[in-house]
């Protein structure tokens, strides 16, 4: 017995309850409600996960409970379906673990703001429709959830929208969102044309059945590499690759628990997951998978680059995040679904230790976000020293710690990939420099922040503070799952097996392979570090010296290779000449016509009103005209 | 042979539980004046609480009996037009002891007349005869002529009873008139038997047809026998507009679509009926809508738009009998039911914030609710979103359903029409919202005040069901699609 | 179609004319010697004591009202006893059905009495 609508109801009656009935209790009941409904939720998830894996027959572990019909039009329904397969099992782990652990944080974090009930109300109303997205069988209610995470995300990035800047960057997310969406759209009115259905398993099952009798395929190459051009480029969106990444580093102006849940652990790998749900697609096309796992790569060492120059500790991570997201379409582009579901979930442990901690940081320097302007802080914060310690080794890859084993795995499958669009060695080169890139930058990024003299200013010395226990508690738990989720994964290739009904059982490497791209790994994340410490700590002159020989390139990087001008002038000012031109036609040629419209059928409503003289004689007449009329005609 | 068994009284007893309770309230006032008042609410609300389960419950079981030697038929459509009105009326009640209470004519006559009024709606659906008709139409008129000037001070209120009352007897003059004719041509008033008349005095039959339907059509508000309709809801005290505007709105479809597919389902009537209610749904919706624009008060602004609705809905009874498709019936019946549940709401906001002195009405006296009552504005903006027919709210799909099934039934320049006239319509609907989230009174230049005068805890009730009810049915329309399916096969059972 | 109709049209015909004729064969015949007494308005015989234009009391109409409902009620006892002689094997089902009638016009008696209408002062 499965109960996967009560996965998604605890969330969305605490947020109904606290939304209606907040107003009369205090902030530990709406903290209560709202963390206690994500722990129900991860508690029932982890229930249902379980009667999954005791059901014996891999290839039938599927459990469905359909809620109510949303919409039936003739034969066609959209029910309100939730599936529970292994991959959304996952994901809805993921969700509620993480999620609830970001929840318990946000508690401390924002006990002191005035819009404390407000956020967890975005909160969980975001945790019902991640979970709606995971969880939905037909790609509409998918796009449901879909629509309703961007939505709480612009919500909250947008948080403090006293604040000019914050609401700017919510418009920016919003709008480069729609592009995306746009795209998303497009797909799925052309997947509805091609299967008739909306429904992924129907879809499957359409598929699998022509295959197994030998019939033509609903759909043609071309169709298919369409179709899921243009999925992609709604997962470009969602999930911040090039070219549609450059809303996620301002996203960072939303509260740090935000960032950490949706800019980092949740919805932003929608995009990796939509494309491993509808792996089945993708398979028709390689070429679609190849621009998949290009654009992965790229993203990946560009991000990386950029990360490089950036001096606010959260600008950082950001990119950090993008260029991760990078990797996982790299692994789901060259077919690896696998792991790029399994970067996705130690990605989740690690970066959202990571953006705790920084959030934990900032919190005791009153603000602070400039690394420039930290420095010594070990002592200070020993708790969020270790367990940031613990999520930089993690995402740069050091043994045996979780980011090893994920990236590992990926940069073996790209080493092995064939596309035909680029061969796999360019890809791993691409993927190994990126993960060097990576190593540097964290390795940075830690010796600024804890190591090192103390670079505080004075008047934010004093109250330099550890954070309370609802803060250092998710900080601890995710760091030993940042330490030994990558390692709990591959023990027997537990997390290969547990998706192995969807993507079936992963072809073992050549052992040759195998150990050398771990040694090439290996060598990448401490030759990083190391690098990074020689810099930063034993010679801090040297990065300035650097920085000053290379100038351009350094100022280059440093603005993100110019692309939000670039993007400034050959997007946004095009287009608001655009809009100005187009104002002053809908000025001058559109709202006349519209004004013109609208007072031509004023007019014809205040001419109509005429006959409504409020003498009943002239209705009577009225009506005995119209009963003359009706009686000419109708005989 | 004449009899009436307990078999006949049982089954309308959707009709005489309301009855019985308006009797039973008019003896309580008369011989128990001090108590009746509050005690004939409850009882009021019991009868339509005991109507409506009855009917669902006989629906959702498939009773069908014809009864009273065939007068009457309780089928499965007979019983959802019962509780469609059972539910209106519910509303209606609902939203009136705080109103009448403010206007000191909260008197249990009030709900003997409603509950009059709604049993000859109950009948009206199920009547298989004319002469049924006939009684059930005027059971339900008079009590409504009563209550629209109830509050009998009130120059407004008697004048629009008064016009109320002369269009309507002259339109049922016409209706008395047609049922004779229809009569004299095929020597029976059973609507299944009426087909022969037309091959016996076509004439005679076609005049009858004609003027019957011109009765109905003054009912439900189609141009041009639609001029009563702004008058008579702005005169009337807001709790009988509301009344009129869903239950008295909804019951005429009840027997007017049983006569256009029973009576008049067979070619040659189909041949001349439709093309008429082609033109006249496009001119009901038109002058409808566009007169609703330069409207100012919402009372009056919502008696052109429910003209509108009518003709929307008139798209879909023509859509249904071109289909003939119980599920393109049942998009009208589920029509019916939401348009209920937004005007019951919409008014329930005017009776909200209206004072002992002056009702809240025009569209002006909104101004800035948004920011002192948000909750109430964000109601009334649910209910103008959902008339508006915005996705996801109920409005919407019951537009959406009706329209598609026009598509289906080839009306497509008719669907053309009603969507531009949605799209008008949109106009004077957020106007309501305009007023209320985005101006104050700076705008206005005077200050407007929102208070509760008379808390209702029935009001507030009606207010929540609506909303909750537009937002949960719009997503979770299945359960009332499949009843009205049920009710609308029904019909088709019986039609030629 | 309309032959079973045509006796009728030609009695309303007979009626409508005859109505006319006559009026116009007084008008025509009739002599006409006006005096002041004869155009002096009268009522069955007496002077008039004040002008005619008085405004009636409601109650007036009230009970005219009433009067025309219970007379038109009392109609309805007529079929009843018809079929009261034909159908007498039921006879005591029939004297039920009047009984569930006549309880009814008693209540709407019981309510006009109570509610003071028929009080006139």
């Amino acid at each position: 017995m499965f109960l996967l609508r009560y996965i998604v109801l605890p969330p969305l009656i605490a947020l109904l309850a606290n939304l209606l009935l907040g107003r009369w209790w205090g902030r530990k009941t709406t903290a209560t409600l709202a963390c206690g409904s994500v722990l129900l939720s991860f508690l029932v998830s982890l229930r249902d996960s379980y009667y999954l894996y005791m059901i014996t027959l891999p290839e039938t572990r599927v459990a469905s409970d359909v809620m109510f019909t949303w919409l039936s039009i003739g034969r066609f329904e959209i029910p309100v379906e939730f599936v529970l397969d292994p991959l959304s099992g996952a994901m809805c782990l993921i969700i509620t673990g993480v999620g609830f652990l970001i929840h318990l944080y946000s508690v401390g974090y924002m006990w002191h703001d005035p819009g404390f009930r407000r956020f967890f109300v975005y909160l969980n109303l975001f945790i019902v429709f991640m979970l709606l997205l995971v969880l939905a069988d037909n790609l509409l209610l998918l796009f449901v959830g879909w629509e309703g995470v961007g939505l709480c995300s612009y919500l909250l990035i947008g948080f403090w929208h006293a604040d000019m800047k914050n609401a700017s960057a919510g418009k920016k997310a919003f709008v480069v969102n729609r592009i995306g969406d746009l795209g998303f759209l497009i797909g799925l009115l052309l997947v509805f044309a091609a299967f008739n259905t909306l429904s992924v398993s129907e879809m499957q099952e359409i598929i699998s059945d022509a295959i197994a009798r030998h019939l033509p395929l609903p759909l043609a190459p071309l169709a298919a590499t369409v179709i899921c051009l243009c999925l992609f480029v709604g997962a470009c969106g969602k999930s911040a690759q090039i070219p549609l990444y450059v809303w996620l580093p301002d996203a960072m102006a939303g509260p740090t628990p935000v960032s950490a849940l949706i800019h980092a652990a949740t919805m932003v790998t929608a995009g990796v997951y939509m494309i491993a749900r509808l792996h089945f697609l993708y398979a028709f096309s390689p070429f679609a998978s190849g621009v998949v796992a290009v654009v992965g790569a790229a993203t990946a060492i560009y991000a990386a680059i950029i990360g490089l120059a950036q001096n606010d500790i959260k600008k950082v991570l950001a990119y950090s995040t993008v260029s991760q997201l990078g990797y996982m379409f790299l692994a789901v582009g060259v077919g690896a679904y696998t792991f790029g579901i399994f970067h996705l979930a130690t990605h989740a442990f690690f970066k959202a230790l990571l953006f705790l901690g920084s959030g934990s940081v900032i919190h005791a320097l009153s603000g602070e976000q400039d690394l420039r302007k930290m420095g010594g802080l070990c002592r200070r914060l020993p708790v969020t020293f270790w367990t940031f310690l613990a999520g930089t080794l993690a995402i740069a890859g050091v043994w045996p710690l979780a980011g090893f084993f994920s990236k590992d795995e990926i940069l073996i499958a790209a080493r092995l990939a064939e596309t035909p669009l680029i061969s796999g060695r360019a890809l791993f080169a691409v993927g190994l420099s990126a993960a060097f890139l990576t190593a540097f930058y964290m390795g940075r990024l830690f010796v600024m922040a804890f190591l090192g003299p103390c670079r505080v200013e004075a008047d934010k010395q004093h109250h330099i503070h550890e954070s309370p226990w609802t803060m250092t508690v998710p900080l601890i738990v995710l760091a030993l799952l940042s330490a030994v989720g990558g390692a709990a994964g591959v023990y027997h290739h537990s997390f290969a097996r547990w998706l192995s009904p969807l993507y079936g059982a992963p072809d073992a490497a050549p052992p040759a392979v195998e150990h050398f791209v771990m040694a090439a790994s290996l060598a990448v994340a401490f030759g990083g570090l190391a690098l990074s410490f020689l810099f930063y700590l034993q010679a801090p002159t040297l990065p300035d010296r650097l920085a000053r020989t290379a100038g351009w390139l350094y100022r280059w990087v440093a603005e993100k290779f110019y692309v939000d001008e670039l993007y400034e002038w050959i997007v946004v000012r095009p287009v608001y000449y655009v809009g100005v031109a187009g104002q002053a036609f809908d000025k001058h040629v559109v709202d006349r016509a519209v004004n013109w419209t609208g007072g031509g059928l004023k007019g014809a409503g205040f001419l109509l009103s005429f006959f409504q003289s409020g003498n009943v004689g002239t209705y009577a007449i009225w009506f005995l005209i119209g009963v003359s009329i009706l009686l000419h005609v109708m005989r | 042979m004449i009899s009436i068994t307990a078999a006949d009284l049982s089954g309308i007893s959707p009709a005489l539980h309301l009855a019985v309770a308006g009797i039973a309230i008019m003896l309580l006032d008369a011989l128990w004046p001090m108590r009746s008042k509050l005690l004939s609410v409850w009882i009021t609300l019991a009868a339509l609480g005991c109507s409506l389960t009855t009917s669902l419950h006989r629906l959702t079981a498939g009773v069908d009996v014809t009864l009273f030697n065939g007068a009457v038929r309780m089928d499965g459509y007979a019983h959802a037009f019962s509780a469609i009105i059972c539910l209106a009326s519910t509303l209606a009640v609902l939203s009136a002891p705080k109103y009448l209470r403010l206007r000191g004519v909260h008197l249990a006559e009030y709900y003997a007349l409603l509950l009059f009024s709604v049993c000859g709606m109950v009948l009206f659906a199920a009547a298989e005869e004319l002469i049924m008709l006939f009684l059930a139409l005027e059971t339900l008129s008079i009590p409504v002529y009563c209550l629209v000037g109830f509050t009998r001070t009130n120059v407004y209120s008697t004048e629009a009873s008064m016009k109320y009352f002369v269009i309507g007897a002259f339109a049922t003059g016409f209706l008395v008139y047609g049922i004779a004719l229809l009569y004299g041509a095929a020597g029976s008033g059973y609507l299944v038997d009426l087909r022969a008349g037309a091959a016996r005095a076509p004439g005679l039959f076609y005049a009858g047809m004609t003027l019957l339907l011109v009765g109905f059509l003054f009912k439900i508000g189609a141009v041009p026998f639609n001029m009563w309709t702004p008058d008579a809801y702005e005169g009337a005290p807001t709790p009988v507009t509301t009344f009129m505007a869903e239950a008295v709105k909804a019951a005429p479809f009840g027997g007017m679509i049983k006569v256009l597919f029973v009576g008049f389902g067979f070619d040659a009537a189909v041949g001349l009926w439709q093309p008429a209610l082609v033109v006249i749904a496009v001119l009901t919706m038109t002058v409808g809508n566009l007169t609703a624009l330069v409207q100012t008060d919402v009372k009056r602004m919502m008696g052109y738009s429910s003209i509108a609705h009518s003709g929307y809905i008139l798209v879909g009874i023509l859509a249904a009998s071109k289909l003939q498709s119980a599920d393109a019936l049942a998009a009208v019946l589920y029509y019916l039911f939401v348009y209920v549940l937004m005007n019951a709401g919409a008014f329930g906001i005017l009776i909200l914030f209206s004072h002992k002195d002056k009702d809240t009405n025009a569209v002006e006296d909104l101004t800035g609710l948004a920011r002192e009552r948000p909750w109430a504005a964000a109601l009334m903006a649910v209910y103008m979103l959902s008339l508006t027919g915005l996705p996801p709210l109920a409005g919407f799909f019951g537009k959406f359903y009706i329209f598609s099934y026009a598509v289906k039934a080839g009306y497509v320049p008719l669907v053309i029409i009603a969507i531009l006239n949605s799209v008008v319509s949109a106009y004077y609907y957020l106007k309501v919202i305009v007023a209320m989230y985005f101006r104050g009174p700076e705008d206005t230049g005077r200050a407007a005040v929102f208070h509760y005068e008379g808390y209702s805890v029935f009001l507030l009730a009606m207010l929540w069901f609506t909303a909750w009810g537009i937002l949960y049915y719009g997503i979770h329309s299945e359960p009332q699609l499949a009843l009205a399916r049920l009710a609308a096969s029904s019909l088709f059972a019986t039609a030629p | 179609m309309l032959s079973p109709y045509l006796p009728i049209l030609f009695q309303l015909i007979l009626a409508a004319g005859f109505a006319c004729a006559l009026l116009v064969l007084t008008h025509v015949f009739g002599p006409r010697r006006s005096t002041d007494v004869k155009l002096s308005p009268f009522e069955c015989g007496v002077d008039l004591l004040d002008c005619a234009h008085h405004r009636f009391s409601v109650k007036f109409y009230l009970v005219a009202m009433l009067f025309i409902l219970f007379d038109i009620e009392a109609i309805f006892f007529y079929p009843w006893a018809v079929i009261f002689r034909e159908e007498i094997s039921q006879g005591l089902l029939l004297l039920s059905e009047m009984g569930t009638f006549v309880a009814v016009l008693l209540v709407g008696f019981i309510f006009i009495w109570r509610k003071g209408v028929l009080e006139w002062a």
